[in-house]
């Protein structure tokens, strides 16, 4: 699960610069929000969860 | 349930009308703050000076030395024509001496402010020590003031090493200071769309070779002190369990590889600063003193190491319900935070590499830019608390002026006031928001606020360059490589906003998967975290072999232990 959070934080960076290959500035816009969520996603939605599964305060 | 919900009312409604407020004035002020100033009617045209001939300069004479040797207490007569250095004393001075004079004083000037701000910069860790150690308890304070002490040191030989090479190996060009011409070694590939994206420098290492230059030299101290504060910051967020061994290595990484790769791609002529060149999004990602380069690379390797650390023993109850753990010293928590403010002053400014020449002279403004932005933040931050929670809390207060600061260090050099206080209040905001957000729901312990204050309004800082740039900037007529002035959403440039994002996209994405990887390697070699008995005696014996307190007894509320030292 680490390592796919980790794979999905990459996949966002690779969807936000895939932007410039869009003329328009609003597809833009849209492309690089969306990468940088997904980018987001990876790190404090997969990754995160992966490590409270585990939490010391669990045990 | 009613006074809840009462508060709550209170909350939203003031909130709202602060909002209101500054969106209604908002367009009034930019548009006020963005007229520049006219010439006045019927200004007379200079005629054209006359040339400088030998038989000028021969013609100039300044006091002599008899008049000198009676002193100079108005010092009217100290520096004239005989302090230019002449480059051949049988001809005289020259107007080569002369042209090349005006020359080095320009980047005399240049040098001194550089490596003075530098120094500020470099005085910021005495900041950052005061403001961790202080939000931490007392049985941990020699472990996290060592931290703080010695990233300096192991990250400025990192840095030395490898780091300040990779990351400004390939800079030449860079006319304030000289020109740095020997840095002028960066690998590049072949990018998107067949364009040339910079991935690294190599000419710089151990400072040796053709790098042991004058300007190389106010280039290095310069990064470094920068460097420094992205690693001090990782050491904040991993307080109170983190071995000092693995702190050492993991610092040692960041300062030799990960911090200067982002450097080099934003700072070193790298991908991101060649966005508006290669792609015509604005002027490529502006990062004017470090928002992303700096403080979001710091506050997401602190969110790195903080998840593989995981919490602190007693943070979370078996519920996932966060229980406080106060600070020992709230008043150094405070002075510390000056400390960083006055450092600041140092930061930003000093980010103009000069204070002569290309624009630079917008240094006031870019500190009164830096100084606003921290006042805003503190306020706000000031307000949440006490509106949500009825007092005026202190740490959060300490926590919303650095926000602010965080947040303005990247547009300091584009915004005007008005788009100063405006980052700095949100990012107030902000702060307080993202510290509940790490804490409450994503159970990501960070003792100090690191995290939200370095990694989410650092965030905020990068993006905001992306909407409140004002195009006035006129640092030498273009910024990477792009003419023009830097000009966000709001004045007319949304593709500046799209190279900001991509800057963003970049730390969450790159960075901070990096730096993930790097401390799970650590963790997975010696061990990053203590083990329990260590944790709950406090960090300081264990790790350090001294207590931080040696005279007074230690007493942990809400764990009921304390540690009893006998007074010799």
């Amino acid at each position: 699960m680490k390592v796919l959070g980790l794979l999905v934080c990459v996949l966002g960076w690779l969807i936000a610069v895939s932007c410039v290959e869009f003329s328009s500035v609003g597809v833009q816009l849209v492309v690089v929000v969306l990468g940088f969520l997904v980018a987001g996603f990876g790190a404090l939605g997969i990754l995160n969860s992966a490590h409270i599964r585990d939490a010391i305060w669990k045990s | 349930m009613l006074v809840t919900i009462n508060r709550w009312r209170r909350v939203v409604s003031v909130l709202g009308a602060v909002l209101w407020l500054s969106l209604g004035a908002l367009p009034v002020a930019l548009a006020q703050a963005q007229q520049p100033a006219g010439a006045p009617p019927g200004a007379a045209t200079a005629p054209a000076p006359a040339a400088i001939t030998p038989a000028d300069l021969k013609a100039v004479s300044g006091p002599s030395a008899e008049t000198l040797g009676k002193g100079d207490p108005g010092g009217a007569l100290t520096g004239s024509v005989g302090d230019v250095v002449v480059s051949d004393p049988k001809a005289g001075l020259s107007l080569a001496d002369l042209v090349n004079q005006v020359g080095q004083n320009r980047i005399a000037v240049n040098f001194v402010w550089t490596l003075i701000t530098g120094y500020l910069v470099m005085f910021m860790q005495a900041g950052f020590a005061a403001v961790e150690t202080g939000l931490c308890r007392a049985k941990n304070a020699n472990h996290t003031m060592m931290m703080n002490f010695m990233v300096y040191g192991f990250g400025l030989f990192a840095y030395w090493v490898m780091g300040f090479a990779i990351q400004q190996g390939g800079s030449a060009g860079i006319s304030s200071l000289g020109g740095l011409n020997p840095l002028s070694s960066e690998f590049s590939i072949t990018g998107l769309g067949g364009k040339s994206w910079g991935l690294f420098g190599y000419k710089g290492f151990f400072l040796s070779g053709s790098s042991y230059d004058v300007g190389v030299m106010v280039m290095f101290l310069f990064q470094m002190v920068f460097m420094d504060t992205a690693a001090t910051i990782v050491t904040g967020a991993a307080a109170e369990r983190w071995k000092f061994a693995a702190f050492a290595i993991s610092s040692v990484f960041l300062a030799a590889i990960t911090y200067p790769l982002y450097g080099n791609w934003a700072w070193g002529g790298g991908w991101l600063s060649a966005l508006g060149t290669n792609y015509k999004l604005g002027h490529g990602y502006c990062d004017f003193a470090g928002s992303g380069v700096v403080h979001t690379v710091g506050g997401l390797s602190a969110l790195a190491v903080s998840m593989i650390l995981g919490p602190r023993i007693g943070k979370y109850n078996r519920n996932g319900s966060p229980n406080p753990m106060p600070g020992h010293d709230i008043t150094m928590v405070l002075i510390g935070c000056f400390i960083l403010a006055f450092g600041w002053f140092g930061f930003n400014p000093g980010s103009t590499l000069g204070a002569s020449g290309n624009g630079a002279l917008r240094i006031g403004a870019i500190a009164v830019n830096t100084m606003l932005a921290g006042c805003t933040g503190s306020i706000a931050a000031l307000l949440y608390m006490w509106i949500r929670f009825g007092k005026p809390d202190a740490s959060m207060a300490g926590n919303g002026l650095l926000a602010g600061l965080v947040a303005i260090t990247a547009p300091s050099g584009f915004v005007n006031t008005v788009g100063a206080a405006i980052i700095g209040f949100a990012a107030g905001m902000l702060v307080c928001l993202s510290v509940e957000f790490f804490e409450r729901v994503l159970k990501v312990d960070d003792p100090v606020g690191a995290i939200s204050v370095h990694g989410t309004c650092g965030l905020w800082g990068v993006i905001s360059v992306g909407l409140f740039a004002d195009g006035t900037s006129n640092y030498g007529g273009s910024w990477n490589g792009v003419n023009g002035s830097v000009t966000g959403l709001f004045y007319g440039d949304p593709g500046q906003l799209v190279a900001q994002l991509i800057g963003c996209a970049t730390l969450v994405g790159i960075v901070f998967t990096l730096s993930y990887l790097f401390n799970w390697l650590i963790d997975a070699l010696v061990g990053q975290r203590v083990g329990a008995a260590s944790e709950l005696e406090g960090l300081d014996l264990p790790e350090m072999g001294a207590l931080g307190y040696p005279e007074f007894q230690l007493v942990t509320p809400g764990l009921g232990r304390s540690v009893e030292i006998a007074a010799d």
